[in-house]
């Protein structure tokens, strides 16, 4: 195969360290050196000089210029890969197979102060570029095909998060399937009364949000549980059990948003024992029922005494579930303003509000006259009286004295814990959850997406969440996986789509010229060890029951993984494959 | 400084390729003796690759990725860690010193890290050099310490 080496002198400033007549000397008596006059290739025939090759009028001279001669191949040296050689490389991969090396950054601006030295590296990086072109050309360009996308989004979770998801996903156009376990949309939301910082109450954002999803023609499955999401190649394979029985259903992408569990303050400051502890929920529940004029307010506590971290931050729960001290607060307002002859004291370790709407929600709760006592955790308060509450008794954490605050109402705040339908669903997906039993994403870069691969979490399944950020997240979430579906929109039907994994390298440049197909496994050689399988960071590997490993073009991020624990060589990226590696290395270190 | 001495360097584009090419426009001279190899992740160098690197003549092979954490492609590099410290273990058995391998994550991201790394490990390589002046095995593999290196 005939090559042609494009040279560029950066306006001299490469020329000035590296000549260009010398260095093509010197790649020739390299060349011959290491091969011999009639040894195998690489043979380089042509050496162009040209002065700034990343100006599009002189790479296309250029290139001209060397198709007319008869190469087939064109390997273009000058700047760094980020300088301009991308860009450069793209242009020239267009009509002919084509290759970059670094001889500026990697060489001639390095090593001004070792001549030789430079060229003879120079040299070496030019015959790295040639060989590897040679073995290029060699790797027979048939991708295997692959599935079609079904263009189809699950959203596990009709709570806030995945209303918000589902609805985003529709208004972008893309085609979402939301399965509810319940019979009615909304989630938690239901159940919650106002809330912040828009003070408009859940179940009007409930509707609204249903309104949404239905009017842009979501799918919405209620009654449906998801028991078991499985990686497939080109996507994924969902068992729905609804009212139509058990159902297997492919999706492109799933978004889990499944939510959290409360938990109940059970067995802890007599609660169920004495009338008037309650948990936060219930009393939230009573304050929506004021609110819209079903109840009294005279039925709210008068003297009502907040207790935070209840069931948190102990050695179940050992973390903050940071949506307590909000609700707490914010219910504290609430009931502020519906007894405004009563007191509302919160006893916490200490009030977590971080961010700007929680600091105006602290802010606002001690302006409106909500009492903050702190206690000291190391003695557990105690709810006094018979039958019905009378007091709590605490440490107080200023003055170190035992103190009776009289109530006629402890309102426990608890936190949220992982659901373990969630957590099954995150297993199968082979999702890491965190030392708390969340699921993680890949915080704090990609806090929704945990591997890149068509999966998206949101809401309160990934750590606890107020409303407002479970919309924020669902939203979130919708817009990554609408990416991932335009990427998958290409698909040309064979391994060469473009990688949707984000973030990549192939994502950078989606022309078609750059498109890189997947890794890919020889099945001849496979001899089904599943080591790839074992280290894909992208759950990429399939091995079917009865032939070689396959690797799902969708989600290969083409890093290259696979082949570097493939034992018998099976695996390998087209383009980079070992011998390509190989020959880079030889040439590097041949001389 | 022998000219001869070479070192490759694997490195992953979205860290220490960076830092490379900040390298070189910052114009931080460096001695030539080290080749670049780019990688779109450092969980692609197999071992193999490495052990076929020395046994072509290299003094030195660097592996260098991002930091445990920042790894673009879900944590490749750790498991790329591990595979290397086996090899490591693997390099001693067949007589080719262990520190002639150099793995760093997360260490040359920025121009004079870069340059530092480098520099460092190539001082190192020569060091062992001048030590133990002894022949490098090329080709094929000949266990015993006395083909330790070419000088
Ligand atoms: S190249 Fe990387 S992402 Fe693709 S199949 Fe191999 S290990 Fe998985
Ligand atoms: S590592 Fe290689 S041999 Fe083993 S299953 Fe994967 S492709 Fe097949």
């Amino acid at each position: 195969m005939k090559k042609a080496v494009l040279f560029c002198t950066c306006c001299g400033t490469i020329s000035a360290t590296l000549p260009p007549d010398r260095l093509r000397d010197a790649l020739g008596a390299r060349l011959l050196s290491a091969y011999g006059k009639e040894g195998p290739q690489p043979a380089c025939e042509e050496f162009y000089a040209c002065s700034m090759l990343c100006r599009r009028e002189e790479s296309e001279a250029a290139l001209n210029s060397v198709l007319a001669s008869g190469a087939e191949a064109v390997l273009a040296a000058g700047c760094s890969l980020s300088a301009r050689g991308f860009e450069t490389m793209k242009f020239l991969g267009g009509s002919t197979l084509a290759e970059w090396a670094d001889i500026r950054e990697a060489c001639a601006w390095i090593h001004e102060d070792a001549p030789d030295g430079a060229l003879r590296k120079a040299a070496d990086i030019l015959c790295m570029g040639l060989a590897a072109l040679e073995r290029r050309a060699a790797v027979a360009e048939k991708p295997p095909p692959c599935d079609f996308p079904t263009g189809e989004v699950l959203v596990i979770g009709g709570g806030p998060a995945g209303l918000a998801c589902a609805g985003a996903l529709g208004k972008m156009g893309v085609r979402a399937v939301l399965a509810e376990r319940r019979a009615a949309l909304g989630g938690m939301l239901t159940q919650l009364g106002l809330l912040f910082p828009r003070f408009i109450s859940g179940p009007e954002l409930a509707e609204e949000l249903i309104r949404d999803v239905k009017h842009i023609g979501v799918q919405v499955l209620p009654k449906t549980t998801v028991s078991g999401v499985q990686p497939v190649p080109g996507g994924y394979r969902a068992v729905l059990n609804g009212k139509n029985g058990e159902e297997e259903r492919r999706f492109d992408a799933v978004v889990l948003a499944a939510g959290a569990l409360p938990v109940l303050p059970r067995g802890l400051y007599r609660y169920g024992e004495l009338t008037g502890v309650l948990s936060q929920l219930e009393l939230e529940t009573s304050l929506g029922r004021v609110e819209s004029g079903q109840k009294e307010a005279l039925a709210l506590p008068r003297q009502a005494v907040f207790l935070q971290c209840v069931a948190a931050r102990d050695e179940n729960n050992p973390y903050c579930s940071a949506v307590c001290c909000p609700t707490s607060l914010k219910n504290a307002i609430r009931l502020r303003s519906l007894r405004p002859d009563g007191s509302v004291t919160v006893v916490h370790r200490n009030i977590a509000t971080p961010g700007k709407h929680l600091e105006a929600l602290y802010r606002r709760a001690t302006a409106s006259g909500v009492l903050l006592r702190s206690h000291d955790p190391a003695v557990t308060p105690e709810c006094l009286g018979t039958e019905r509450v009378e007091g709590l008794r605490f440490r107080d954490a200023l003055n170190g004295e035992d103190t009776v605050l009289p109530a006629d109402a402890v309102v426990c705040s608890t936190p949220l814990k992982p659901l373990p339908d969630t957590l099954k669903l995150a297993g199968s997906l082979g999702l890491r959850t965190d030392g708390m039993g969340f699921a993680c994403a890949r915080e704090p870069v990609q806090p929704v997406s945990p591997s890149g691969a068509g999966i998206f979490i949101c809401g309160a399944a990934r750590w606890p969440a107020t409303v407002e950020h479970c919309l924020e997240q669902g939203r979130a979430a919708a817009a990554k996986a609408a990416a991932y579906m335009r990427g998958i929109g290409s698909c040309s039907g064979d391994s060469r789509c473009l990688p949707v994994v984000p973030q990549t390298f192939w994502e950078l440049m989606p022309d078609s010229a750059c498109r890189l197909p997947s890794a890919e496994v020889n099945g001849e050689k496979c001899s089904r060890c599943g080591r790839c399988a074992a280290v894909c960071p992208y759950g990429a590997c399939f091995l079917p029951e009865d032939a070689g490993m396959r690797v799902d073009a969708r989600k290969c991020a083409r890093c290259g993984s696979c082949a570097a624990v493939c034992p018998t060589g099976a695996a390998s990226l087209p383009g980079e494959t070992v011998a390509v590696l190989r020959a880079r290395i030889k040439e590097a270190l041949s001389r | 400084m022998n000219p001869s001495l070479k070192t490759l360097v694997f490195a992953c584009r979205w860290c220490p390729l960076l830092g490379a090419e900040r390298a070189g426009r910052e114009r931080l001279a460096l001695p030539p003796d080290f080749r670049l190899i780019p990688m779109e992740c450092a969980g692609a160098v197999s071992p193999d690759l490495i052990l076929r690197a020395f046994a072509d003549g290299a003094h030195g092979v660097a592996v260098m990725g991002c930091h445990f954490g920042g790894c673009r492609h879900n944590g490749a590099n750790r498991s790329a860690h591990t595979r290397l410290q086996l090899l490591s273990a693997a390099l001693e058995a067949v007589g080719i010193r262990p520190a002639r391998l150099f793995v760093s994550w997360g260490t040359a991201h920025e121009a004079r890290q870069f340059a530092g790394v480098l520099s460092d490990f190539q001082a190192r390589i020569r060091a062992l050099r001048k030590e133990k002046d002894l022949p490098l095995l090329r080709g094929n593999f000949t266990p015993g310490h006395d083909r330790e290196m070419r000088p």
